[in-house]
């Protein structure tokens, strides 16, 4: 599976738990950004360690939500 | 000559997200950061979770810019770079009439000062030698002595508590905490969600006492958490024009609470209107669990699933969900609904 990462900049309190976790693929200022591709086990990773579950992954192909 | 100098007293996230937003809307003019800790601004949610614990980093995860292994709120340099003078390891004791008052005797001239000294714990008399945990050095002081095998006894079942007990359980820490209450965290989120929270604790082999006060046994260490009261005396009156206030100081004592409150604080001094308003919110991880407590969860709840490791509870204007993290959307939406209803009218 590949996935597809986007950040919910609603959610997004610039928490920087993400760039904790996956440094050089997400940055934070005042809210996150993704800078760089990482593999499926990072991006879930980093998206469990979001506080705020602002990290939102979906299946490349299907389109189908995997987190959260 | 009126002085535009910006000091910021405190270095915690409030103090923080206060210079960024401050820098971020093009002000330019002096900041100065005053910490009582040697250290700079770091995060402190991780001092009762991962910083006490062994867990390995994430897979792939490069080493995080960590300072005695609390993660820096910003890298080492950011300040520099931004033109904020961060003076660590001086207390501020008095503010004067537009100046500062260090314990060093240093004086420091403000034209706005914002009050960011956040909170100290509360103490148990009888209890004075035992350990808190507030600060990074309080936390490295208490890793030292999670070591397996080691008996430690925790008073208060709140959430410092009880992430503490969970991180020392997967220490192999032999741990007991008493509460006086009936159940934990019954204050702030009730009975019913409070007994979840015992039976997941004992589940995991933490010996909880609950309606019990601290009894003396053969502990190794003694961990008092039971709240914080805001470090604000330092300050006087603050009520004052050109003096603000943000984070654990104001009495709230929530991450997102401190980091909106930072970047209110100077959005006032550039008369910048306040950010609109968001659902309070508040996570916590214990025994491998994150739990989210949404808005305000008070009055009675309505629990819609309930197992072991996993909770999902509705209130009339707030929500706790356990290992639920696909309901947390769908929560904010129905929690920001009456608050739009509100404006609209």
């Amino acid at each position: 599976m590949s996935l597809r990462v986007q950040i919910d900049h609603d959610a997004c309190l610039a928490h920087g738990d993400c760039a904790v976790v996956a440094p050089g693929v997400f940055e934070v200022d005042d809210t996150a950004r993704v800078v760089a591709d990482a593999s499926d086990d990072i991006l879930i990773a980093a998206a469990q360690a979001c506080p705020s579950v602002a990290i939102v992954l979906t299946d490349a192909e299907t389109g189908e939500q995997v987190y959260p | 000559m009126t002085c535009n100098d910006v000091v910021l007293v405190g270095a915690g996230l409030a103090a923080q997200r206060c210079a960024e937003t401050l820098r971020a809307r093009g002000f330019d003019g002096p900041i100065r950061m005053i910490g009582a800790e040697p250290h700079p601004p770091y995060d402190r949610p991780p001092l009762s979770k991962e910083l006490l614990g062994t867990a390995p980093k994430a897979p792939g995860g490069a080493a995080p810019e960590q300072h005695h292994g609390a993660p820096l709120l910003r890298p080492l340099g950011w300040h520099d770079e931004h033109g904020i003078d961060l003076f660590l390891g001086d207390a501020a004791v008095a503010l004067e009439d537009r100046r500062v008052r260090l314990e060093s005797g240093a004086r420091v001239p403000f034209g706005k000062v914002l009050v960011a000294t956040g909170a100290r714990p509360r103490t148990i008399p009888g209890l004075d030698d035992a350990l808190t945990l507030r600060t990074l050095d309080d936390a490295i002081r208490l890793r030292e002595r999670l070591t397996e095998g080691a008996r430690l006894a925790i008073v208060g079942a709140g959430f410092v508590g009880l992430e503490v007990a969970a991180t020392a359980r997967e220490r192999g820490v032999d741990v007991t905490v008493f509460e006086l209450a009936p159940a934990p965290l019954a204050r702030v989120l009730g009975p019913r969600i409070g007994e979840w929270f015992a039976r997941l604790h004992r589940g995991r082999g933490v010996d909880l006492r609950l309606g019990a006060a601290f009894e003396n046994g053969p502990f190794d260490a003694v961990l008092v958490a039971v709240g914080a009261v805001p470090d604000v005396e330092w300050a006087g009156d603050t009520r004052r024009p050109d003096v603000f206030v943000a984070g654990d100081a104001t009495g709230s004592q929530h991450w997102e609470a401190a980091a909106r409150q930072g970047a209110d604080a100077a959005r006032a001094m550039l008369g910048l209107p306040p950010l609109p308003p968001a659902i309070d919110s508040v996570w916590s991880d214990q025994h491998g669990i994150r739990i989210h407590v949404l808005g305000h969860p008070t009055g009675e709840p309505v629990i819609e699933e309930q197992s072991f490791d996993r909770l999902v509870a509705w209130f009339p204007d707030g929500a706790v969900l356990a290992n639920a993290p696909e309901l947390l959307p769908a929560a904010r939406a129905r929690l920001r609904q009456p608050r739009e209803e509100i404006a609209a009218a």
